[in-house]
């Protein structure tokens, strides 16, 4: 089976991916239900028809109720391979978001060409890190 | 079908076949490779991606299980702790290898005199010196002169930054007055010949496309190509044809990319095809001469597996550390515990290797030495922002000893595309081996907070990392005695005379180090060892 979440699922999904990843405001941070996210998820089930199973039966489970936290350990619990699965899918959905990654300290560019500049030790700084190293003389067995 | 014999045959255009076509070049004999995968062109590497972090869990994957392309042969890790991680293509695993490059000692060459475990090798660190140094060059390696944990040699090349995670991890060694050293890496500190410098992009195992990672794609294969040597890619080898009356190898049957079986005739044929690949192309090639496996009148073939199981142990510190800046697993490495220790309850020891905290969504997905991605809801919230930012790691890096049981065979049943019987892992932790990683749990634990951590986070009791197969070894070892090792010490099988192994299988013990430096160096002795033998080669 696969196919589109129904509006009753995705409304239900929503809810979840607020608490599988909580935003932190404060720093920008989105939550799990940042714009993309529920696109790159509902693209995945409808390429996958076992995981699609999985969510929409982990997503019977918790509909139509407001979902909690609470409800979430029971899904976990009640369900651990089917919520790991989606716990999975989430992660990689929201991590590959380029602003969520900003957010996070990283470029949010593809990182070739640019990647990251780290200034070099100088000479001097690496002989005074490794200078009491030297002083202890050699360290391996001569045979 | 049938092509024109060829001089040499090379199967596998990965570390070591890249670097014995090189050796062999100036002999002008016609030399063609074949490949199992393709070309992996630069352009098309992920880190190119927006969404580059989705390969790791798609098509480049370290895992070929999980990779499942038509060029991947799938391995049954069913009866194993540890899972082998490579990838098919021209460059073999130095695409997604992380260029780490240090050197083994000489006493790895040793452990029987000195230690009193496993076997020495038929040669030793001085035959093979000549030979690290002439692949340092032509990989372009950078590190740091003067470690004295080494007889003296001097990279190409500067080092790279070791950068703040370095630098505050070499204060805590410093500290304790443990041994520590920047890494020699096959990563280019300065633009050579085309290849640019290393951009810090954290993603070494996404192929780098800067070039400045030293994978034999960027390395060795542009000079191969250009001088001649034929690479025949999308050439899956099926078996090594022997005849039955002169005993020697005469080709291979292989599937071209269209899975139609070709032939191909040689005078010299070399296995490069790593520590899984390689025995089970040997087990694969049984004959009524060889009913037990090519060159396995031993029962060598594919006994004595080893890898370097690694442990993961984690420091939080007060700054954020820029663990996503630099090559992936190459800032320092500690050495301090390596020589066997008698006061200890292991013999060998093992490497402490500086690691970075990679990228969001891998860290998500099974962070550092967890390999279970991380809570979600509140604590979730936490680790992404108090956790990750802030962390410096070290990597343990154990000595395997070879155990006959732990083994390759032929699965009865799992196949590659071509129909050809895969590769089983019987694998288990040796007793020395697990001392050996509590102890340099507990040292890692010390040194971190030598160094400033604030919290230290690690797996819990024997949990290992369970893709840490990287450094496939010992499967058709080298040695004197045709009764109890595959090849003799210059690679050539002691049952078959035009026969040559050259990659990680022909190790006779593991090292506490990445082999690859070791696995050309190697290939490199082999190819002067043939040339200098060429008179009476199969004599």
């Amino acid at each position: 089976m696969s196919g589109r979440l129904s509006a009753e699922q995705s409304q239900t999904l929503e809810q979840i991916l607020d608490l599988l990843i909580p935003g932190n405001p404060a720093k920008g941070i989105p939550s799990g239900n940042a714009p993309g996210v529920m696109n790159f998820l509902q693209q995945r089930l409808q390429e996958e028809g076992q995981l699609h199973a999985q969510v929409a039966e982990l997503l019977a489970s918790a509909s139509p109720m407001v979902v909690t936290a609470d409800t979430l350990r029971q899904l976990q619990s009640d369900k651990p391979q089917a919520f790991a699965s989606l716990q999975r899918l989430v992660y990689m959905a929201y991590y590959s978001r380029a602003d969520v990654r900003q957010q996070l300290g990283l470029a949010p560019w593809p990182v070739h060409p640019q990647g990251y500049q780290v200034a070099s030790e100088t000479p001097e700084q690496l002989d005074a890190l490794t200078a009491a190293v030297k002083a202890r003389g050699r360290l391996y067995r001569p045979c | 079908m049938s092509a024109e014999p060829v001089d040499v045959l090379i199967i596998g255009a990965g570390a070591s076949g890249a670097a014995i076509a090189w050796s062999l070049l100036e002999t002008r004999m016609q030399i063609v490779c074949l490949e199992q995968g393709g070309h992996v062109h630069d352009k098309d590497f992920p880190s190119r991606r927006e969404d580059y972090e989705l390969a790791r869990y798609a098509e480049f994957s370290c895992d070929p299980n999980v990779r499942g392309l038509p060029e991947d042969y799938p391995i049954n890790v069913d009866d194993s702790c540890i899972a082998p991680v490579n990838f098919n293509g021209v460059g073999g695993s130095t695409i997604n290898f992380l260029g780490h490059w240090p050197r083994m000692k000489p006493s790895d060459f040793r452990a029987h005199t000195l230690d009193g475990v496993a076997s020495d090798w038929p040669i030793d660190y001085a035959t093979l010196e000549p030979f690290y140094a002439m692949n340092d060059r032509n990989t372009g390696v950078s590190g740091l002169a003067g470690n004295p944990a080494y007889p003296p040699y001097e990279p190409p090349h500067p080092p790279i930054p070791i950068g703040k995670l370095g630098q505050r991890l070499a204060q805590g060694f410093n500290a304790l007055g443990w041994h520590w050293w920047p890494s020699d890496v096959a990563i280019l500190s300065e633009d050579v010949e085309g290849r640019q410098k290393c951009v810090n992009a954290g993603t070494c195992d996404l192929g780098c496309a800067a070039g400045a990672k030293g994978g034999t794609n960027f390395t060795y294969w542009p000079m191969l190509e250009q001088a001649g040597v034929e690479l025949r890619t999308h050439s899956r080898v099926r078996e090594i044809l022997v005849d039955e009356h002169s005993g020697l190898a005469t080709g291979v049957l292989y599937h071209d990319a269209s899975g139609q079986v070709q032939r191909q005739d040689a005078e010299l044929v070399i296995v490069a095809c790593n520590g899984i690949g390689t025995p089970r192309l040997l087990l694969n090639s049984a004959s009524r001469l060889f009913p037990d496996g090519l060159a396995n009148r031993s029962g060598m073939v594919g006994k004595n597996l080893m890898f370097h199981p690694l442990k993961g142990v984690s420091g939080v510190f007060n700054e954020p550390m820029d663990g996503h800046k630099g090559p992936m697993a190459c800032s320092i490495l500690s050495q301090e515990f390596y020589e066997t220790d008698p006061e200890r309850d292991f013999v060998r020891g093992y490497g402490l290797h500086s690691g970075r905290s990679t990228t969001p969504m891998t860290f998500a997905l099974g962070g550092y030495g967890i390999d279970q991605p991380i809570p979600w809801g509140q604590e979730h919230r936490h680790v992404m922002d108090d956790i990750y930012p802030f962390l410096a790691s070290l990597t343990i890096v154990a000595e395997d000893l070879p155990e006959e049981h732990n083994c390759v065979t032929l699965d009865p049943e799992l196949t590659d595309s071509d129909g050809i019987p895969a590769p089983r892992v019987h694998y288990r932790l040796g007793d020395n081996t697990r001392r050996m990683l509590a102890h340099g749990e507990a040292r890692a634990t010390e040194l971190l907070q030598a160094a400033g951590a604030r919290e230290v986070l690690s797996k819990s009791g024997d949990e290992l990392w369970w893709r840490a197969g990287w450094h496939q070894m010992g499967t058709c070892r080298m040695g004197d005695n045709p009764e109890t090792s595959v090849v003799n010490g210059w690679g050539r099988c002691h049952d078959v005379k035009n026969l040559f192994i050259v990659d990680g299988s022909i190790f006779v013990t593991a090292g506490a180090v990445n082999p690859t430096s070791t696995i050309q160096a190697l290939a490199l002795y082999i190819g002067d060892s043939i040339k200098n033998n060429i008179g009476n080669l199969f004599d």
